[in-house]
């Protein structure tokens, strides 16, 4: 059956480049060209040539310049070029003209210590001049820079690996075909953005093509990585896309009308409501991937990480105003396309840990020897709590004085940075010392962070799933947490959960749990029965199963 | 603090809604909390956010009441500004002082009373003519979008009603008679002043709790404005500066009607991305919002105070706010930048404050030493002492009214029977509406009037007032089918126009108990207590006098008695006795319930042979009450001859002629001859006119024994004064 790409759904104003990356080692000139998607055209933008320094995108400190060329006629493609005059730069378009707006740093900046300039295309509209679109490309200026990160890029992007202990397709899969792997961020160390890259690596190792897409990447991995946006024009009729939902995404609706056969991964999305007063940014666009998500009919196969997920999913369709019609829930689309969701959970590469690299943690203070050590890991974000696991901490450490905590992970907002590091000096100054937030870690460090571990402690309300958990029992850690719905599901049973955040009484419970082996042991001995059962779910399995049902219709057992 | 050493007070607070974050119930909050340790206090509010209360530390000694809802519909905005009040008036119970807050608890005539508005009702003011008038381009009706706090929606008014919605509140606006308006800035207090006619002097500032905000030596590129989505706000101005900025976002915390359209507004701005409305945040995720940001900016038009003003020098941000309001009064150039209300004005403050990161800085600091000026504490004892002085002065009132009435019963109080059942025009309530009990004979000279209407108790208050009464004793109706409604409701009116008019008389219920359920005396009692809370209840030995009418029937029913008893406890109880009462006896028929004795129809006891001797026996047991009164009672004749009641039948005394006054001169003599000076004096009665006691003027005496009633109280004032 013939299948058409046409759809009437453009995605938003996007520029894509002909480069993965710039360079101006030997050169003084580097030239490129851009063309747009096609809805630059129906409005009035211009294009922005910023550039700034790679580690320090702050004005004007880290800025190098901006050059502005209205979009005035459809001239795609645009041919580009920066020159690099001593320390000063300059962009012209069109091979010599000149920009129609400037600005340039008059206090040149030394970029000789720089490797790496960041130059961010950016797309204005010229009637509010509101900021519409910016990736970023990055210039080389220092070759071992350029080679390190060209070496990591081919690295990531070796076809030759395979994810330890999945099992294979048990069906035959068309050479012509290539699974287009989407997210709106791929990052690593990421739990999304971890999933991406191991559900490329099951892929390739089982020979069959695949690309990563993202709005937000690392822009040395551009090319392994391709703009979303870019997506449209690359997908052919007998391709998949395999798309990561979690946040509002504008080019969502436009992926969801091509006419090709796609599976949707329901990751989850943060309540808005608990993100808002420390980024009102990053909670309107959960709130706006709301209003996405009844076009998760337009799918053939759903998949989501728990049933509480699912769930959840379910609600959020159920008060969607814009659900339109009985086709929009997805019990439609069992009944539309013969199909089921399909629970995964959002891991693959469970046994990784054996091949990693141990390392010290690296603190300002390190903690005793003998000190029991409470570990979170997970996004630093407001839903997390980590203001309650200092507030516990706070009062074990009364019962316990040589306990310390652990926070890892990625602080995501600057405001709760700020927030948790107001607590520790006003309200918590006297466990200085003793809690440590970390940030985001190498595997190496956070594999000693978990082997060295007294318990996982969590007091996250909002969960997906929580891979953390699964590394936490995979290491033999007891885990503490309180009983959100998906922490239930993942735990199933074993672990100690708590359904009231009562400090003193938790610190007390879980002060007597360190303290008995017994009980320690017989928690783990069920942890890892569950774990057991985790691993085999996260085989690989449910994802052949979920790519069979899209591609072939085949009906599940 | 001498709180402490002072009387414990009962107060009621009374607000609208007692649900979200405004500034009028901050003030409450705050100040109950401080307060529910030192007074009896209860909340009278239409809703009530228990989360709120309780992060506010409002114990459960705090006793909530709910007042009926806002209306909605058509019309609903009249009814909210004039019948709303009047409802929750009746709804709320006795107390020592009302302290209202908002309009229009103002109209709630309850006193001692201290109402803080916080602002008059601007839409009829200074707002008037700032109302949304943008339905009159795209509707087929034009209509006028307004608000009135506390609700979140407008209400829409036709144009063609528009202005005389506004000119009719207007007018109840000024009606209202707190004994004391407290404002929240000179500004406000110039502005009430104004619109009041009444001048303002008490104003009582917000406070602040400084060490709530987290002072964070950072922040971001965020500018921080609160407040409630009006068009007032001027929220749009804040919009607008954004695009003079750039990489800066703007939160709005608030919520309203204007919402969609501000983010429409900032969608067409190309701000979406930058610009964020927020509601429905706590107290603490507020707090984090100060501390993130580099500045505050608020432009409301002329806010009576603006507590965010304030908020915003307490977490140590840089103010941006227009040079108007009441919040003026607190800040200068230390920690403040005024600017007019324009978005380049505003945009051109907050690109400073981005580049000079050690100005913000410095203003925040100034900011916080000035908002420790401004501590609840403070605001709560100001508050305090405003709503004490209010009781103290109204007290003091109250005693000299207290003395006065003293002074009075030491001279004999003269009451009168009066009956407030008639309905308007013959045949219609007790103008021959029936033969059994409602049949008349005779016709008042002003004509078979309606006891309810105000023209009639107006001119009978008059009358009985030149005739030297002290009181009336209001007869109120309770039998199988509950409390006679026309009476209460006419009694109701007898109160208010005493108060009108000023009247010098005094009130007091009598209970005509039939054959009533426990039920009913409760509920008539409730309502009886709340008519002695009135300033013309009448008061004897300090304490509210109730007559009942005992027509022996109950003698010995113990239940029932107690009942009466229970119910009617903190009343002078005076029988209106249809029997003798040998003071030796007494007790065994009706156990002590009565403080005195009087007889209701002394003609029908007895032949005329006998009556100085019946009368004199019944003076004479004057101990059959608890308090030993001397009360005498004189009527004009008695004949219900014409009535066809089968009970009336068996009475051989039912026809007693008044003989051309000798019968009324007969017991006049009686009691003008008493050695004891009587302590009470009734006339029996004013207008019974099935039973012809009446002396009110009519077509059948003239004013005859309303002139003898005047020439007996004069007589006997004379006799007893120098006594």
């Amino acid at each position: 059956m013939a299948r058409s790409l046409k759809t009437d759904r453009q995605g938003p104003p996007a520029v894509f480049v002909d480069r993965d990356y710039l360079a101006l080692i030997k050169q003084k000139k580097e030239a490129f060209t851009l063309t747009f998607a096609p809805s630059v055209w129906n409005a009035s933008y211009s294009l922005v040539v910023d550039i700034y320094l790679s580690t320090r995108h702050t004005h004007p400190e880290g800025h190098i310049g901006w050059w502005l060329y209205h979009l005035n006629q459809k001239e795609d493609p645009l041919p580009v070029t920066i020159e690099k005059r001593g320390s000063l730069f300059k962009v012209v378009f069109q091979k010599e003209r000149e920009a129609d707006a400037k600005w340039v740093n008059k206090a040149a900046l030394d970029v000789t210590q720089e490797g790496v300039l960041a130059v961010h295309l950016v797309l204005r509209n010229t009637e509010n001049n509101a900021l519409e679109y910016d990736s970023v490309l990055y210039l080389y200026l220092d070759p071992d820079i350029m080679d390190l990160s060209l070496a990591r890029r081919s690295s990531s992007a070796d076809n030759t690996r395979s994810i330890e202990g999945a099992i294979g397709r048990s069906y035959c899969w068309p050479r012509r075909s290539t699974i287009r792997v989407v997210a709106q961020d791929i990052r690593e160390r990421d739990a999304i953005g971890s999933l991406a890259f191991d559900l490329r690596t099951l892929f390739t190792g089982n020979s069959m093509a695949a690309q990563l897409y993202a709005n937000n990447f690392d822009p040395a991995l551009r090319g392994f990585i391709r703009e979303t946006g870019e997506l449209p024009g690359d997908v052919r009729k007998d391709d998949l896309i395999f798309y990561n939902f979690s946040i509002f995404d504008p080019h969502f609706e436009a992926i969801a009308h091509l006419n090709v056969r796609k599976v949707m991964y329901y990751h989850n999305i943060t309540p808005p409501r608990m993100l808002m007063a420390f980024s009102a940014e990053y909670g309107g666009l959960c709130n706006r991937a709301y209003q996405q998500l009844p076009l998760a009919h337009r799918f053939n196969t759903l998949l989501v990480n728990s049933h509480s997920t699912y769930r959840e999913f379910r609600a959020i369709l159920s008060q969607c105003p814009d659900t339109n019609g009985p086709e929009s829930c997805p019990n439609d689309i069992r009944d539309r396309f013969g199909l089921s969701f399909v629970v995964c959970p959002p891991f693959l590469n469970g046994r990784k840990w054996d091949r990693v690299q141990e390392e010290a943690l690296q603190l300002p203070v390190p903690f005793p020897k003998e000190a029991r050590v409470l570990l979170f890991v997970g996004r630093v974000a407001p839903h997390k709590k980590i203001e309650d696991l200092f507030a516990l901490f706070d009062s074990y450490n009364r019962l316990d004085p040589e306990s310390v905590l652990v926070v890892v992970g990625n602080i995501v907002f600057e405001g709760y940075r700020n927030y948790l590091e107001y607590l520790l000096g006003k309200k918590y100054n006297h466990l200085r010392g003793r809690i440590h937030l970390v940030g985001d870690i190498g595997e190496g460090q956070l594999k000693h962070a978990y082997k060295r571990a007294s318990a996982f402690v969590s007091m996250s309300e909002h969960e997906g799933f929580c891979v953390p958990l699964v590394e936490a029992m995979l290491f033999q850690k007891p885990v503490f947490a309180y009983a959100q719905e998906a922490v239930r599901e993942t735990m199933a049973g074993t672990g100690r959960l708590f359904y009231e955040k009562n400090f003193a009484d938790l610190a007390s419970e879980l002060h007597l749990l360190l303290k008995n082996k017994a009980l320690l042991d017989e928690i783990i001995a069920f942890q890892d029965r569950r774990l057991t059962r985790l691993l085999e779910e996260a085989n690989g399995n449910r994802i052949w199963q979920a790519l069979e049902q899209a591609f072939f219709d085949a009906r599940p057992f | 603090m001498i709180w402490n050493e002072k009387k414990m007070l009962d107060l009621a607070i009374i607000i609208p809604e007692l649900a979200k974050y405004g500034g009028a119930e901050r003030y409450v909050v705050e100040c109950v909390q401080r307060w529910q340790h030192l007074h009896r206090i209860t909340i009278y509010a239409t809703k009530f956010d228990q989360a709120f209360l309780e992060e506010h530390g409002i114990t459960a000694g705090v006793t909530r009441m709910n007042l009926s809802p806002y209306f909605e519909g058509e019309h609903a905005m009249l009814l909210n500004a004039l019948l709303l009040p009047k409802v929750w008036e009746g709804q709320i119970g006795k107390h020592d002082l009302y302290h209202t807050h908002l309009w229009p608890t103002h109209l709630i005539d309850l006193h001692p009373s201290v109402w803080f508005p916080h602002e008059p009702l601007r839409s009829i003011y200074d707002l008037r003519h700032n109302q949304s008038i943008e339905g009159f381009a795209a509707g087929d009706k034009t209509k006028f979008d307004i608000h009135v706090y506390p609700k979140y929606n407008y209400d829409n008014i036709e144009e063609d009603l528009h202005e005389s919605y506004l000119r009719c509140m207007e007018l109840f606006d000024k009606l209202g008679k707190p004994d004391r308006i407290v404002a929240n800035s000179r500004y406000t207090a110039r502005y009430l002043s104004g619109v009041y006619g009444q001048e303002v002097t008490d104003v009582v500032y917000p406070g602040v709790n400084v060490d709530d905000f987290m002072h964070l030596q950072s922040s971001e590129d965020i500018v921080l404005t609160i407040a409630q989505l009006w068009p007032h706000k001027r929220i749009r101005l804040v919009i607008e500066s954004m695009r003079y900025v750039d990489g800066v976002q703007l939160y709005i915390v608030g919520s309203g009607p204007e919402k969609a359209k501000l983010m429409l507004m900032a969608e067409k701005l190309g701000l979406s991305d930058r610009v964020f409305i927020l509601d429905g945040l706590s107290d603490l995720e507020v707090q984090i919002l100060f501390s993130r940001c580099l500045a505050v900016v608020f432009v409301p038009i002329k806010e009576p105070f603006g507590i965010v003003a304030l908020e915003a020098l307490a977490a140590g941000r840089p103010l941006i706010a227009v040079n108007e309001g009441g919040f003026t009064e607190i800040i200068d150039e230390s920690c403040s930048f005024l600017v007019p209300p324009r978005p380049a004005a505003i945009a051109e403050k907050i690109r400073f404050l981005k580049e000079n990161r050690q100005v913000a800085r410095a203003m925040g600091e100034e900011g916080i030493t000035k908002a420790r000026n401004y501590t609840w504490d403070a605001t709560a004892s100001q508050l305090l002492t405003i709503v004490e002085d209010v009781h103290r002065q109204w007290s003091t009132h109250r005693i000299a009214a207290k003395a006065d009435r003293i002074d009075r019963e030491q001279e004999g109080l003269f009451g009168i029977q009066y009956y407030c059942w008639y309905g308007e025009g013959l045949g219609s309530l007790h103008w021959n509406d029936n033969q059994e009990f409602g049949a008349v004979t005779d016709m008042p000279t002003i004509g078979y009037y309606a006891s309810a209407h105000g023209s009639t108790v107006v001119e009978h208050l008059q009358l009985l007032e030149k005739t030297g009464f002290d009181f009336l004793i209001l007869n109120l109706h309770i039998d199988s089918d509950g409390i006679n409604r026309y009476e209460l409701a006419t009694i109701k009116n007898i109160f208010e126009i005493a108060q009108t008019v000023r009247s010098p008389l005094r009130f007091a219920v009598q209970l005509c108990l039939f054959e009533c359920e426990p039920e009913s005396i409760e509920d008539v009692m409730k309502r009886v207590s709340a008519f002695a809370e009135k300033e013309h209840y009448l008061y004897f030995r300090e304490k509210p006098v109730l007559f009942v009418f005992w027509t022996g029937s109950l003698d010995r029913d113990v239940n029932r008695i107690k009942i009466i008893d229970q119910h009617t406890h903190g009343f002078i109880r005076i029988a209106s006795s249809l029997r003798l009462y040998p003071g030796a006896n007494e007790y065994r028929r009706t156990f002590g319930l009565f403080h005195g004795f009087s007889l209701f129809s002394p003609l029908e006891l007895s032949g005329r042979e006998s009556w100085e001797k019946i009368w004199q026996d019944a003076y004479d047991s004057s101990e059959a009450g608890g308090l030993g009164l001397r009360i005498v009672t004189i009527s004009p004749g008695y004949d219900d001859s014409h009535l066809e009641g089968v009970q009336r039948k068996s009475n051989v005394h039912r026809r007693i002629p008044r003989e051309d006054g000798q019968t009324w001169k007969r017991m006049a003599d009686f009691a003008l001859k008493q050695e004891k000076k009587p302590h009470i004096f009734i006339v029996s009665t004013f207008n019974e006119y099935h039973e012809n006691t009446h002396i009110e003027p009519s077509v059948q005496h003239g004013s005859r024994y309303l002139e003898m009633a005047k020439g007996f109280i004069a007589e006997a004032r004379s006799k007893w004064h120098d006594r």
